[in-house]
């Protein structure tokens, strides 16, 4: 397994996206990878903490993606219950969170605002190790509340597994040009829900987490894969390390927003083996983008396989 | 951002009833700063606005006031017409309404029927109202309207209003309403059920805390 973690803020000392979840336990062959987004408008509310003032959308994301974590360890190696569980400490984490925090309600009288509102979105994995690697089976979960996503990119290209949690429905690239609110993310008040999704992959996947930092700024869904695999697949650029550095760079070229990305490879003996199996789809992604096709075209072609259409459990 | 392009079009609702008349200048004040104080907000979040606008609209009471019951202003381009817009809201004076009620849902009314900007990838929709009076029914006297009353674009009931708010005419996304309203109908209501709402529960916005001003400047910034 590779790890690879993104994070940057547009303003320091104020991002609202917590730095990733990625633990992984080589042993048991499991994992977690998460992103959160603390929602500014709706969490705007300051608080303050010593001598800092911080928006509860600031806590609220560190705050989430502490407890899955916490989470993941209390539960790991058996995953089996791991969403209610994490429901469960959600609900109860942001409870005693605010209680420590507000001692007095603000009189605004709104739906807009929630008190530490986030969104999180992550997965959960399982290799089970056949007789040889190329009989690996990946086990996941998925779960998320809010717009940040989690994708498996396969040797056929990027999918979306998580769905994203909008008042109109919306696809990827329709969203990319209305920004519709959520209908959905971890808050205090406890009125959320978090989706899940379990999955059976049976061949090398790369699972990725990320906020819409990384992907809601870009011209077309179809871009969010292609920076992916044009920095991956850049002459200079052979080691993980270096991937992650081009990519960071990429993304933060075109956002205008805090970024976070979790990336696991699961199957992918080395770093090389990643490049070769993904450079036949980085040729057609190419070819697509740079055609005459205009960005609507684009999409309708690259749709019709953006959806995770792996094998439900 | 690059690329990308911001629009900000704010409507300011201001009662301008006899009963305002204690209050009326501190809400003028407010309305002058509120783009000013959004506009920091907006740079520290590092949001440039490619173009703002801010127009006027100063309620009374039809039943009672004529053609002064209505006073609207057109969109001014800030910050190039801004001593057309501060002209605008100085020449506000609270005066008539006769009693409470007041037409405050007729401005809201008008309000969501501005003119708002398609330019622009990114826009926000902002409304925002200063009354210490609750608002006659949407029903009121509804066989015999006075004639200035804009029939035609007020709708009929406040089911109506509703769905003219929840509708098409404002972007879904965008849209803003900020309310300093008293807890009286139909506010309440509406801050309420209405979505991208909110109120402060005072007269005109009397005591409103500087953290909850914060409050609501982030909440509109942020969601840009």
């Amino acid at each position: 397994m590779m790890l690879l973690t993104l994070w940057a803020e547009k303003i320091a000392g104020k991002g609202e996206d917590a730095f990733p979840a990625s633990l992984i336990d080589e042993e048991n062959g499991t994992g977690i990878i998460a992103v959160a987004d603390g929602l500014g408008g709706a969490g705007s509310t300051p608080y303050e903490i010593g001598e800092k003032v911080f928006s509860g959308a600031y806590l609220a994301s560190r705050l989430a993606i502490q407890i899955a974590e916490q989470t993941f360890v209390e539960e790991n190696p058996d995953l089996e219950n791991f969403i209610q569980k994490l429901q469960n400490n959600l609900l109860l984490g942001f409870q005693l969170k605010i209680a420590q925090l507000d001692d007095r309600r603000s009189k605004l009288r709104t739906r807009l605002i929630k008190r530490l509102p986030t969104t999180l979105a992550g997965v959960v994995f399982k290799v089970q190790e056949g007789a040889t690697m190329a009989e690996n089976v990946y086990q996941t979960e998925v779960f998320w509340a809010g717009d940040s996503r989690v994708y498996v990119l396969k040797k056929s290209g990027l999918q979306q597994i998580s769905q994203d949690n909008l008042t109109q429905d919306l696809d990827a690239f329709e969203n990319l040009l209305q920004d519709a609110p959520i209908s959905n993310c971890i808050n205090a008040e406890g009125d959320f829900q978090l989706f899940s999704k379990k999955s059976i992959f049976n061949e090398p996947i790369v699972l990725i987490a990320a906020t819409d930092g990384c992907f809601g700024y870009l011209p077309t869904p179809l871009h969010f894969e292609y920076y992916l695999l044009a920095t991956l697949h850049h002459l200079q650029i052979c080691t993980l390390e270096m991937w992650q550095q081009a990519l960071l760079w990429a993304f933060e070229a075109n956002a205008g927003d805090d970024i976070s990305l979790a990336l696991v490879t699961l199957g992918f003996a080395s770093f090389e083996e990643l490049k070769f199996a993904t450079i036949d789809r980085f040729v057609s992604l190419k070819k697509l983008i740079f055609s005459d096709k205009t960005p609507q075209q684009q999409w309708e072609e690259y749709k019709k396989d953006y959806y995770e259409t792996a094998i439900l459990l | 951002m690059q690329g990308l392009s911001y629009h900000v079009d704010i409507v300011l609702c201001i009662d301008a009833t006899g009963s305002m008349s204690p209050i009326i200048d501190k809400v003028k004040e407010n309305a002058l700063k509120f783009y000013d104080d959004l506009s920091v907000q907006m740079r520290q979040k590092s949001k440039h606005i490619d173009k703002l606008r801010v127009k006027v609209i100063a309620f009374r009471d039809y039943y009672v006031d004529g053609d002064m019951a209505m006073q609207i202003s057109p969109f001014f381009v800030l910050p190039d017409e801004k001593s057309d817009f501060q002209n605008f809201v100085n020449r506000i004076q609270a005066d008539g309404g006769g009693d409470e009620p007041e037409n405050g849902l007729e401005a809201l009314a008008l309000a969501i029927q501005s003119e708002w900007s398609k330019e622009g990838d990114k826009r926000r929709q902002i409304i925002v109202l200063w009354t210490d009076a609750s608002t006659h029914p949407l029903e009121f006297k509804a066989e015999s309207k006075p004639q200035n009353y804009p029939t035609a674009q007020i709708p009929k009931n406040f089911d109506d209003l509703t769905d003219l708010w929840d509708g098409q005419t404002m972007n879904r996304a965008s849209k803003r309403l900020i309310l300093y309203s008293p807890d009286a109908y139909a506010w309440t209501d509406i801050a309420n059920h209405w979505e991208n709402t909110i109120q402060y529960p005072s007269k005109a916005g009397e005591g409103l805390s500087e953290i909850d001003y914060q409050t609501i400047l982030d909440a509109i910034a942020n969601s840009v």
